[in-house]
């Protein structure tokens, strides 16, 4: 993909939809494309987090303790609270097709998040609105 | 077979660049002269064993041959792995020579053992002397130039082995047998000469290491591998069998020694052109038409049409037609189709294997095709022309192999494919089997990206003629790299049929996607190239312009070309066309390198325009070219820039350490600046990095090394090995564990309710900021720490014990319990330890002093300290605990030059005076300790907090006043000091805000409408936070954010939590 596919891609999820297109372009530049094969673990539960995926295509499954918890799939953006929080993954990603995404490092992303406020801004947005849809 | 494809057919021959002349020239000389002589001495050799021991003892020397072949092929690679190849040559023709002119001496003498000799060694020549000179070929061209050029080597060779061939029929008529030896050592001579023509210049020893350790079981493990082995071991002994029986005949047909060598010379010749021509007209279309399964079958039925005619033919033409079989396919067709059978053979494997099969296989199997000849002859009495049934025998059994041969073929093609395995740039041999190319064709259907470019870039070799209906439909695929690479072998496709589908392309969203575009329209369309070319320079898009101008400039054919294209690139440069001119013209800078253009990169690095300059950082880091490092180095100041400076410079690697190792040490660089350049450090992986960025641990400010540390743990979590400098990085952890104890022990003296590591406990304003410290420190020493011990397991073991999830420390501590240092674990696990502070102190050796440290000593030195927060917090403290034996010292913190200190010490002496009532939250310090309070700020450090204290004011409400309406912009947080507010909508209430609550707090962050009213239920004190002072704040300081996201992030998993 190019930056800016990239950019529109991660504009139409739901982490990065209140983002501008050129605040994305910057996360875009960070984004590696990367591959699972179907079967493949992404990560485990209670490894260190160290990155956040968007997946591009395919779907992967969430569980934990063996139980599934969630499915993702096109557009949807998971391992991404502990980019803010530090917490160890709660859940394990297994692919089950196999997965194409965009994959974001958090030491990139932390960067990212200090030169430019509006992509803090975007996702303030985002998960206040994700707080009011919890709290009603 | 149309024009266009005898054309093509021609071009593969011959498609020689001017500068490779002077290297393909003499090495297909060289080559062609070794041939000749290769087909002097067979003839020779033939004739000369026939006529004088005769046909019964040839299967003895065929047994010889694969014996001694094999062993000599050992010694020889060894020998030749570690010796320089122009050495190598010139020693091993040399001997070659001289061997020739013994032979000439000693051959008329007679003795048998001289005849077995000369067979022998007449075999390992055609070996040693063909392979080396195809090694010097490997050593003196890379993989792309050998698929072009060894076409026309071996032709070389053809020619030579025809010419060599008919030489002989004409010549031995006139010198004899015996004397041509004489013309072959001429012809090793002038193929030294040229040789040295050619010299491949270094120190170029043999890169292959070949080695037969493994390669049984690398064969015996893979299915096609085995079959292939088993029908070359099958392929050699029909081949002896054949051989034995076509000498027998020419021995009974020719009784003389030269007539036999004249025959032998002639049909070599023969036989050789017609090899050559079948190769040339037939094979490739073979291959395309019919697959790799049937140009396999070519062999063995050649072979048993010979060996019928042999049955049942009387006289020359059964032997004629049995080595036409063999000869004839074999170097041919069999061959091609051999090395396609080698492509989805991982390459590790593929070359030993190859080996393995050519020679010890080969010669085993021809040792056992010469015993069965000698069993069936001698033993059983069969004559040679019964032998054909045991040839027709093992034939069949080599025919069902061969279809499973092709099975495992497609298998392992399609999981070499699969696994992306084919290093298609290391290969000479393109794709070009049928059942390849459809495997290719329906994987550019994939869902997978980087599938369909891999199986692109497979079919470029395939060259085919007929791909362009199945490239056409990719045209308009998601990805860029894929669409430039179908355009890219559309081009080379030679097609013009797909016009209509690339015209579209010119509005592509890449720009190297459509510099391919216009490439294809230039050269397929109506209109006369440079015509198109000149309305594409004037297109009204410009990215179309940059393009075109791009494209020019790559395959441009005369001068007056390049120079249009370049001034367009200039003028757009310039701005003739604006901002959008600018960054399509930069752009096409990475896809062309002229380096008159570059010189408007510079300037435009400072463009009014963010875009542009942002464009213009991109593209230079893309170029690597050194005038522009420090350029972009200063773009490291420049928030907006920042993270495409730091990605650019990284591309340079290490080019750019020097310019930034000495930015580094400058004395006017800023601190900003010089974090910028840490963070680029961090991803160029090199000693040299970890060196400089080591070094900076040392710094005064926290701020640098914590960046330099940072840059240190990305290095360590890289692929490439490095030298982390123990010893420094352990003096500075130590002092890192010294400061921590230090802080430990201040958190004791001063916050006694302080106990747990990580407990939540409500503490005063100082024991939160030394609890801060402390947090901070041991990040610091665990990153220290994981430069020391493997870096995953420390990350794994800081992660658990920094959770709020209790459940993970006991594993994290026992793990940090066996993989420390005895001197670390003393030392470190303490400060992370479920003790108390006592405990913690007493085991981490702090102890070894004495206990009692007095609060006041403690605190007396916290207020002298160099932090001003940390100061300004003891400073209260003091009034806050009324330790009045420290007012002297709180009076001169009145004129401390910070004002937080000066605040902090009024506030302390009117405390310690008991001059008024605890703060009405009206200095910045009572605000920031208020705000600790309020849930939004609960992971917001206390230094930040001072921050967010000074943009709030204080609002007072009286009862019943409306505070906000529901609908209103949220432009404001209010936070209750005293009083409460109440929350209502359509009369309904929703909620009671008490003290340390906050209202309107989620709206603001979500930028709508409120939601609901707040009117104050009694006299209420409110503090208020304007959202654009707080986002401004932010932008200022953008650690204030992650403190907020991190709140909101908590709040998510609680509630996410409850529902599961």
């Amino acid at each position: 993909m190019t930056l800016v596919e990239k950019a529109m891609f991660l504009h139409r999820t739901d982490v990065f939809g209140e983002t501008s297109l050129e605040a994305l372009a910057e996360v875009g530049a960070v984004a590696d494309e990367v591959r699972f094969d179907r079967g493949a673990v992404i990560f485990h539960e209670n490894e260190p987090a160290d990155a956040f995926y968007a997946v591009v295509s395919g779907r992967a499954q969430l569980s934990r303790g063996g139980r599934e918890v969630k499915t993702v799939g096109l557009r949807e953006v998971f391992g991404v609270w502990a980019a803010f929080d530090g917490e160890p993954r709660v859940v394990t990603a297994t692919a089950i097709e196999d997965v194409s995404a965009l994959k974001v490092a958090y030491e990139d992303f932390h960067d990212l998040l200090l030169d430019n406020m509006e992509i803090g801004r975007g996702i303030f947005k985002a998960l206040a609105r994700q707080i009011r849809a919890l709290t009603a | 077979m149309g024009l266009s494809g005898l054309k093509r057919a021609l071009k593969g021959l011959v498609d020689v660049r001017r500068e490779e002349v002077s290297r393909v020239l003499p090495l297909a000389a060289a080559y062609g002269l070794v041939m000749a002589s290769l087909y002097v001495l067979k003839p020779a050799r033939n004739a000369l064993f026939l006529n004088r021991l005769g046909i019964h003892q040839l299967p003895y020397v065929l047994l010889l041959v694969a014996l001694v072949g094999g062993i000599t092929a050992g010694i020889y690679s060894r020998f030749a792995r570690s010796a320089r190849i122009d050495r190598l040559v010139l020693g091993t023709f040399l001997i070659l020579m001289s061997n020739l002119l013994v032979f000439r001496l000693i051959l008329p003498m007679g003795w048998p053992w001289v005849f077995y000799a000369f067979y022998v060694w007449v075999n390992l020549y055609g070996l040693t002397a063909t392979s080396l000179l195809w090694l010097l070929a490997n050593a003196l061209f890379n993989a792309r130039e050998a698929r072009r050029l060894f076409g026309l080597i071996g032709t070389g060779g053809i020619a030579g082995a025809i010419l060599g061939g008919l030489f002989t029929g004409r010549a031995v008529k006139a010198v004899g047998t015996e004397n041509l030896l004489f013309f072959c050592a001429g012809f090793l001579g002038i193929c030294l000469v040229l040789v040295r023509i050619v010299r491949p210049g270094q120190e170029e020893s043999l890169r292959e290491r070949e080695s037969s350790d493994g390669v049984l079981a690398s064969v015996a493990r893979s299915d096609l591998l085995r079959l292939v082995g088993m029908t070359a071991g099958l392929t050699a002994v029909v081949a002896t069998v054949a051989d034995v029986q076509f000498n027998d005949i020419v021995n009974r047909a020719f009784p003389s020694k030269d007539a036999k060598t004249a025959f032998f010379g002639e049909f070599f010749a023969y036989l050789s052109a017609f090899a050559f021509l079948f190769q040339f007209l037939l094979t490739a279309r073979i291959l395309r038409s019919l697959g790799v399964g049937a140009a396999l079958l070519f062999l063995p039925l050649g072979l048993a049409v010979g060996s019928l005619a042999v049955l049942f033919v009387p006289g020359l033409w059964g032997g004629i037609f049995v080595k036409l079989g063999d000869g004839g396919f074999r170097h041919s067709v069999h061959k091609s189709a051999a090395e396609i059978l080698f492509l989805p053979v991982p390459s590790s494997v593929k070359r030993r294997t190859k080996v393995f099969l050519d020679v010890t296989v080969d010669n085993l199997a021809t040792g056992l095709g010469a015993v069965l000849v000698l069993l069936l002859t001698g033993l059983l009495g069969v004559t040679y022309r019964y032998l054909s049934l045991l040839s027709l025998g093992l034939i069949a059994a080599w025919v069902g192999l061969t279809f499973r041969v092709r099975g495992a073929y497609v298998d392992a093609f399609r999981t070499a494919l699969r696994r992306r395995s084919l290093d298609i740039h290391q290969e000479t041999v393109g794709v070009s089997d049928v059942s390849a190319i459809h495997i290719l064709l329906k994987a550019l259907e994939s869902p997978d990206e980087q599938e369909v470019q891999y199986a692109l870039d497979l079919l470029e070799t395939a060259r085919d003629g007929h791909l362009t209906p199945h490239l056409v439909r990719l045209v308009h695929h998601p990805s860029q790299a894929v669409r430039r690479r179908v355009l890219h072998a559309l081009a080379a496709e030679g097609d013009r049929s797909a016009l209509p589908e690339v015209k579209p392309l010119l509005n592509d969203a890449s720009i190297e996607v459509q510099v391919e575009a216009v490439n294809y329209i230039c050269r397929y369309d109506e209109l006369p190239p440079m015509e198109q070319m000149r309305r594409f320079l004037n297109d009204p898009h410009h990215t179309t312009r940059a393009a075109a101008a791009a494209c020019l400039v790559i395959h441009h054919r005369d001068a007056p070309a390049l120079s249009l294209a370049r001034r367009t690139l200039d003028g757009m440069l310039r701005g003739d066309q604006g901002d959008q001119g600018k960054m399509a013209a930069i752009k096409t800078l990475e896809v062309i390198q002229d380096a008159s253009l570059y010189g408007h990169l510079a300037s435009l690095l400072e463009d009014r325009s963010p875009a542009v300059v942002i464009q213009a950082v991109q593209t230079a880091g893309a170029t690597r070219r050194p005038e522009f490092i420090s350029s972009l180095a200063q773009k490291l100041e420049d928030r907006r820039f920042r993270g495409y400076a730091v990605r650019a410079l990284a591309q340079y690697g290490t080019d750019a350490l020097d310019g930034l190792e000495t930015l580094l040490a400058g004395e006017g660089t800023s601190l900003g600046l010089k974090k910028g350049i840490l963070r680029v450090l961090g991803l160029i992986q090199t000693q040299a990095s970890v060196d400089l960025l080591v070094g900076i641990l040392g710094h005064p400010d926290t701020s640098v090394r914590y960046e330099a540390l940072r840059a240190l743990n990305r290095l360590r979590a890289g692929d490439v090995p490095l030298n982390f400098r123990p010893n420094t990085v352990r003096a500075v952890l130590g002092r890192e564990v010294r400061d921590s104890y230090e802080t430990l022990k201040a958190l004791h003296a001063c916050c006694p309710e302080c106990e747990e590591f990580g407990g939540d406990g409500h503490t005063d304003i100082l024991g939160c900021v030394l609890r801060e410290r402390l947090d901070h420190a041991l990040e610091r020493v665990f990153r220290l720490l994981g430069l020391l011990y493997p870096h995953r397991d420390i990350r794994n073991v800081y992660s658990a014990l920094t959770s709020r999830r209790k459940d993970l420390r006991p594993g994290a501590l026992e793990f940090l319990d066996n993989v420390l240092t005895p001197d670390d674990r003393r030392r470190i696990v303490p400060l992370v330890d479920d003790l108390s502070l006592v405990e913690r102190l007493h085991r981490g050796g702090a102890a070894s002093e004495e206990m009692n440290w007095r609060r006041e000593d403690i605190l007396l030195s916290l207020m002298q300290g160099g932090d001003p927060w940390l100061r300004a917090c003891a400073v209260y403290t003091v009034g806050q605990r009324g330790v009045v034996s420290l007012l002297s010292r709180v009076e001169a913190a009145q004129a401390d030059e910070h004002p937080l200190v000066r605040q902090a010490a009024d506030l302390a002496l009117r405390q310690l005076n008991r001059s008024s009532g605890p703060g009405d939250a009206r200095t910045q310090m009572e605000k920031a300790i208020f705000l600790r309070q309020v849930e939004i700020f609960s992971h917001t450090t206390t230094q930040e907090l001072a921050r967010i204290a000074e943009i709030t004011h204080l609002k007072p409400f009286p009862g019943r006043a409306r505070i906000f309406e529901e609908g209103s912009a949220a432009d404001a947080i209010y936070l209750v000091v005293s009083g409460r507010i109440r929350l209502h909508r359509a009369g309904r209430d929703l909620e009671i805000v008490g003290p340390g609550e906050s209202a309107g707090v989620w709206e603001l962050f979500e930028d709508r409408p409120r939601g609901e009213t707040a009117s104050a239920l009694e006299d209420t004190l409110t503090l208020r936070i304007d959202r654009a002072d707080l986002f401004d704040l932010m932008d200022a300081h953008p650690e204030i954010a992650r403190g907020v996201l991190k709140t909101m992030v908590t709040r998510i998993r609680r509630l996410t939590d409850s529902l599961l």
